[in-house]
């Protein structure tokens, strides 16, 4: 189902230890342009482990990671962000006391450039930025849900959870990243609500972005059903499986992971 | 018709509310008798609740105050530059008020730094000290001008914060805490045993300040009045203290104030500000070093006003005064942190006659708001950069 076999991202024997504990183990795999991967794997399989290697979080005993041929391993969390590698949260880390658009402008905050003299004498290039980076916000909040367009200026924590969830996603775009690691997304919402911002997720990208790969860590098999082109099984640390939803699915040792023997 | 009838009805609503509360002020400034002074504070508190908690008060006054936004602030404005004339009879209210204004620069200092950043700096007596004793020591052993003198301290205040501020960079919330408790206890320990610097007799005689050969010794004659010298301390401290309010205003209506709450651990997420791209450390110090020089500025204008800096002055306890009037003005709120530095200093003056109950009762009115109302007196509004957006709608501004 791979719509563009051009490769994007790529990490070889990826590995990383917590004192005696293995919790990423000699991890390979590679995202195409525009894929949608789903990483499943049961609790403690070492898939938020994973994401914060990706992000440079936690930096890598073994191994190495690389976005279109260029190589990552070892940079720290916001210059791996400006190469264009945006996540979210498993918790949700929205500012709450701070207003939707506030929000989204913190991840927008590298494409402003208006210094102190900007904003302590002369303001209208600060105006300038503002009135634009209002445009961007509207913009993105818009591809996920119109009212939210309303609330700008409202506090985040009067949103709804499922809203505040967009938010979240929304403001990972807000920098056009190539690559988007979202972090149990449905985490603390119903499963009407986790279908709906799933669909939400597939049809942004559908629409809006097409090229953009989106790496989804869910460890609700169900949810992610027909939203992903690819599919990787984690357990233990370790790759157990990788294929379409279909094949993985199928695949014994997974269950076996999920149910037991 | 209508229309002009609202018009005159919102405008005397606006005028009546203005001079009310000045009037309640000087009142309450004015009135020695302890009973009627409750009496005051009791009337102002009921005003405050019920504006507060009645929307058919609530309303009417805040549309009147948005049709009449420039007047109103244009009104407050002229009486607190008024003020001299109205107290000119009292010189000690004229002084304790630019003591007041001092203590909103230095308030407004912590605000940048733990307000906005979430740095708490427990230290902010020490920065005050060192803008004190820097000027202090310029100004009697080099006898360079008072002016420039507030300059150097502000400096000095903010090149020993990032010296400080080096090693301890890679801590965080409590720990900052107490490595700024450690640098005030041995900074007044260094001030009580450093003989260059006074000894614990401090220095004295210092210049009082001057612009020029214009005294502040001398009284003020204008258009009849005569003002008491102390107003001119006011008014340096009232032209200090609006351009530093005016840039503590700015910076925290810009990205520069949103990337500090963006890493704030109270209001937002360190880790994921990193991971948005923020350097959290850069950040982090330069919200340290402005407020530090807010603070070094008043403590320069401190010893030039009062000629006479030493130790017993640069204590915890001032620490922890300057760092309350933060929490109970509301935290990040620059109207809220002003205000709370004005009660702060005006209140125990109000009541010497109980002087030895003060920090009792100040200590049963912070453990009450941080019952009942732990946003603080004046709770930070939401972000609009300057732009005009009522929040009762919270509608997207217009193109």
């Amino acid at each position: 189902m791979t719509r563009n076999s051009s490769e994007l991202f790529n990490c070889e024997r990826l590995t990383k230890d917590f004192g005696g504990l293995r919790a990423v183990d000699r991890v390979d795999f590679e995202v195409s342009e525009g894929q949608i991967v789903g990483l499943i794997g049961p609790n403690g399989a070492g898939k938020t482990t994973l994401f914060n290697l990706i992000t440079g979080v936690y930096q890598p005993n073994e191994g190495r990671f690389g976005l279109r041929e260029e190589d990552l391993t070892g940079l720290m969390p916001h210059q791996i962000k400006k190469k264009g590698i945006s996540r979210t949260f498993q918790q949700s880390r929205l500012v709450l006391g701070l207003s939707v658009y506030d929000n989204l402008f913190v991840g927008m905050l590298e494409t402003f450039h208006s210094g102190f003299f900007d904003t302590l004498i002369r303001r209208s290039r600060f105006k300038k930025e503002l009135t634009t980076a209002i445009e961007r916000a509207n913009q993105l909040l818009k591809q996920f849900n119109e009212e939210l367009v309303e609330k700008g200026f409202a506090p985040a924590s009067e949103i709804s959870q499922i809203d505040r969830r967009r938010l979240e996603i929304c403001r990972a775009l807000a920098t056009e990243p190539a690559l988007l690691l979202l972090d149990e997304p449905s985490a603390g919402m119903t499963p009407e609500e986790s279908i709906e911002l799933m669909s939400d997720i597939r049809r942004v990208q559908e629409n809006y972005y097409p090229r953009l790969s989106i790496i989804l860590v869910e460890h609700d098999m169900m949810v992610i059903e027909g939203i992903t082109d690819k599919v990787i099984a984690l357990n233990y640390g370790k790759k157990i499986a990788e294929g379409t939803f279909e094949e993985v699915t199928r695949n014994e040792e997974l269950r076996e992971a999920y149910l037991g023997k | 018709m209508k229309e002009l009838k609202s018009f005159l009805r919102d405008f005397c609503l606006i005028l009546f509310c203005i001079l009310a509360s000045c009037v309640a002020f000087v009142a309450f400034l004015r009135i020695t008798n302890l009973l009627a002074l409750l009496g005051i504070i009791l009337a102002i508190v009921a005003a405050i609740y019920l504006f507060n908690r009645v929307e058919g008060i609530k309303t009417p006054i805040a549309r009147a105050f948005e049709r009449f936004r420039k007047f109103s602030y244009g009104s407050i404005i002229a009486i607190i530059i008024l003020l001299p004339f109205i107290l000119r009879s009292s010189p000690y209210w004229i002084f304790i008020l630019t003591l007041a204004v001092l203590w909103i620069i230095v308030v407004l200092g912590i605000n940048i730094q733990f307000g906005s950043a979430g740095i708490i700096n427990l230290g902010a007596a020490a920065f005050y000290g060192v803008g004190a004793y820097t000027a202090g020591m310029f100004a009697t052993k080099l006898g360079l001008p008072p002016l420039l003198n507030l300059l150097l301290g502000a400096v000095m205040a903010m090149v020993v914060g990032s010296i400080l501020f080096i090693p301890v960079l890679k801590t965080r919330s409590y720990y900052l805490a107490l490595v700024t408790i450690a640098f005030v206890m041995a900074f007044h320990t260094l001030l009580n045993n450093a003989e260059w610097l006074g000894g614990a007799q401090g220095i004295v005689g210092i210049p009082l300040m001057s612009i020029g050969n214009y005294s502040f010794l001398q009284e003020i004659n204008i258009l009849g009045f005569k003002l008491p010298s102390q107003s001119n301390f006011y008014y340096l401290a009232l032209a200090l203290g609006g351009l530093l309010t005016f840039g503590a205003v700015r910076l925290w209506n810009s990205w520069i104030g949103l990337t500090w709450n963006s890493f704030n651990e109270d209001t937002g997420d360190e880790l994921s500000a990193q991971c948005m791209g923020v350097a959290v450390n850069k950040w982090s110090m330069l919200a340290f070093t402005i407020g530090n020089f807010y603070i070094g500025l008043a403590g320069a204008f401190y010893a030039h006003m009062t000629t006479y800096i030493a130790p017993p002055d640069i204590t915890f306890y001032l620490s922890l005064l300057f760092l309350s009037a933060v929490i109970l003005g509301g935290v990040d709120s620059i109207l809220g942190v002003s205000t709370a530095a004005v009660l702060l200093v005006i209140m125990p003056e109000k009541l010497r006659a109980l002087q030895q109950y003060w920090v009792i009762i100040f200590g049963i009115i912070l453990v009450l708001m941080l019952i009942l109302r732990r946003e603080g007196l004046i709770p930070a509004k939401v972000r609009t950069y300057g732009l005009r957006i009522s929040r009762a709608t919270a509608n997207p501004p217009e193109k």
